[in-house]
């Protein structure tokens, strides 16, 4: 089998929103019901999916997550089910304790990262509903010859909220990064990092695993 | 591994009277209810019933039927100790296993019977919409240690004789059987659904065609030759709503009927819900200028006219300035504008151009699937 163009994915379900309570009492934004029929999960779940995306590493909060498994269920309606087509789930909390303790933090993401035998690791989240094409994504990731793609939308600030990463570009087309709540000349639309990335997963591989060694966890790609 | 009672659905029919709804389908596949098939009936009876491993004869058409059944997983029928096997008619050494009658396709079926060795038979029909509870069934079954149960139904007498017919003693015990009697002697009529215990039926079947004695239909030469053995057989009384639709009449009629939700049917009752396979469509869309009354509107349509008393199943396209009343479309059809629908039925992934008419006086206006008619300005 031909794996030059595969994909796996880590997919983020622990921001919360204190702007969404009380509808997140209970569950994380990912599993709240959107238009009629999705909930918010389907979203990425599904770009996912029809990027043929099939492994999945996802990471929720503790106690949050019973809404995610009536909702998940086998996975098969992303076609998360089959041979070799499987979904994880991660439990962020399990992450803070390996730390405190000691050991190493890192080691099941580790551990997917490399039994997906995926060369590119789509990183990504649930907060923003949007249906990207993956596939074409990876195409211009793999033109570039970078190790980091991101995917950014042009929208007026006042849309985001405070926390969202907004992405600046200098003449020579460098790349600077700030939150909402940081920028200090507004301009009408800027750059909004929808926090979709494509990252060649040897390159992940080593950064997390920096990261751990200087006890490090959390550092912006960007 | 044994298990307690196989479901058998027969859904081999063509349902010729159907007439061009069954063209390229088998009767128990077409669509109903706005997002059913006819056979989700009997499937979701068989899950609701405990009855865990069905396997669906099939013969006409059975494309559709296949694709719709699938793994079994919307009617929980896949997993460990479970499972819907399509059986389909092959060749083997003795020469073809085409089915002639209800009872031949059982016959033609002993080796899947014997590999799943079920104590009892459940012989369904894939094409009646009704709610039933077999495991209540079985167990008047094994109450009156019955070597075949037949459920019935009470019909007017005046309609009889369009049925197989049961005369029964006092104790529901059936003496006599007669298929469309001239002058019936009773109103208890056959509903296709048996339950048989299997070794003997097995060996009713086997020794049958070894004496040269076929036993081609239940009807027709199992349930008499049953009787006159002298076997234990008992009739179970159902009531409840009950349809053949195997016309274009009783197809629309029963339709109509479905729109009103205090029908007996009782679709929305969530401790008897009806399955069925998920294609996954948008939530509808009903435009400002639409008007919508009465009616069932299936995920995915848009719907930019007037329907009143009409289901629309999954993916219909209504433009602007078209009237569909009292109406059944099947899903994924496209109506343009200034059309005019009225008792009528139409078929899947039909397309209908603009300012056609399509109306059902005498009789119920049928449009077949992917039929064309007229064109459609906006879909060039």
């Amino acid at each position: 089998m031909n794996n030059s163009n595969k994909m796996a994915a880590i997919l983020s379900n622990v921001s919360s929103s204190k702007n969404l309570k009380p509808l997140t009492d209970v569950r994380p934004i990912a599993t709240l019901p959107f238009d009629c029929k999705y909930r918010l999960i389907d979203f990425p779940l599904s770009s996912l999916s029809n990027a043929h995306v099939d492994n999945i590493f996802m990471t929720f909060n503790e106690g949050e997550t019973q809404s995610v498994f009536d909702h998940l269920g086998s996975g098969g309606e992303w076609g998360l089910d089959g041979f070799n087509s499987r979904y994880f789930v991660y439990i962020q909390q399990d992450f803070d304790r390996l730390k405190e303790l000691g050991k190493d933090y890192f080691a099941q993401q580790l551990n997917f990262l490399r039994k997906s035998k995926a060369p590119y690791t789509v990183l990504l989240g649930s907060k923003f509903i949007c249906n990207v094409d993956l596939t074409a994504v990876l195409k211009i990731h793999k033109l570039a010859g970078k190790e980091i793609t991101t995917v950014y939308k042009k929208v007026s600030p006042d849309l985001a909220s405070e926390y969202d990463t907004i992405l600046r570009f200098d003449e020579t087309g460098k790349m600077s990064n700030c939150y909402v709540n940081q920028l200090e000349d507004p301009q009408e639309r800027e750059a909004l990092c929808l926090n979709l990335f494509i990252v060649n997963t040897d390159w992940l591989i080593n950064f997390i695993k920096e990261m751990q060694d200087l006890g490090s966890w959390h550092q912006s790609l960007v | 591994m044994a298990i307690e009672m196989l479901g058998l659905i027969l859904a081999g029919g063509q349902g010729t009277r159907l007439g061009k709804l069954t063209k390229d389908v088998a009767k128990p596949a077409v669509p109903f209810g706005g997002r059913y098939r006819i056979i989700d009936f009997a499937l979701s009876n068989c899950a609701n019933s405990n009855v865990k491993n069905v396997g669906v004869i099939t013969q006409y058409q059975p494309l559709t039927l296949n694709a719709h059944i699938g793994n079994g997983a919307p009617w929980g029928l896949n997993g460990i100790n479970r499972g819907v096997t399509i059986l389909q008619p092959y060749f083997s050494q003795e020469g073809s296993k085409w089915f002639e009658g209800t009872s031949h396709a059982v016959y033609q079926n002993i080796s899947y019977i014997d590999q799943q060795n079920p104590e009892y038979v459940l012989i369904l029909s894939g094409d009646h919409i009704y709610k039933m509870d077999y495991e209540a069934m079985l167990e008047s079954h094994k109450e009156r240690e019955a070597s075949l149960t037949v459920s019935v139904m009470e019909v007017p007498l005046e309609e009889a004789s369009r049925f197989g017919i049961m005369n029964t003693d006092d104790n529901d015990r059936i003496i006599e059987f007669e298929e469309k009697p001239k002058e019936p002697k009773s109103n208890l009529a056959s509903m296709g659904i048996y339950i048989f215990n299997w070794k003997r039926l097995r060996e009713v079947l086997v020794n049958g065609y070894s004496k040269g004695n076929p036993m081609e239909d239940f009807g027709g030469d199992v349930i008499p030759a049953y009787i006159e053995a002298g076997e234990n057989v008992f009739a179970y009384r159902f009531k409840g709503y009950w349809k053949d639709v195997g016309t274009i009449d009783s197809l629309h009629q029963s339709s109509m009927e479905f729109l009103d939700l205090n029908n007996e049917l009782n679709i929305t009752d969530k401790s008897w819900r009806i399955y069925s396979h998920n294609d996954i469509s948008a939530p509808q869309f009903i435009t400002e200028k639409s008007k919508v009354k009465n009616a069932l509107v299936g995920d995915g349509c848009y719907v930019d006219g007037t329907v009143i008393h009409s289901i629309l199943s999954q993916n219909v396209h209504v433009q602007e300035g078209t009237t569909i009343e009292d109406s059944f479309i099947m899903s994924g059809t496209f109506i343009g504008e200034n059309v005019t629908i009225k008792n009528a039925i139409i078929g899947e992934n039909a397309k209908i151009g603009d300012n056609v008419e399509i109306i059902g006086e005498d009789e119920v206006a049928v449009i077949g699937h992917g039929e064309i008619k007229g064109e459609n300005k906006n879909e060039q």
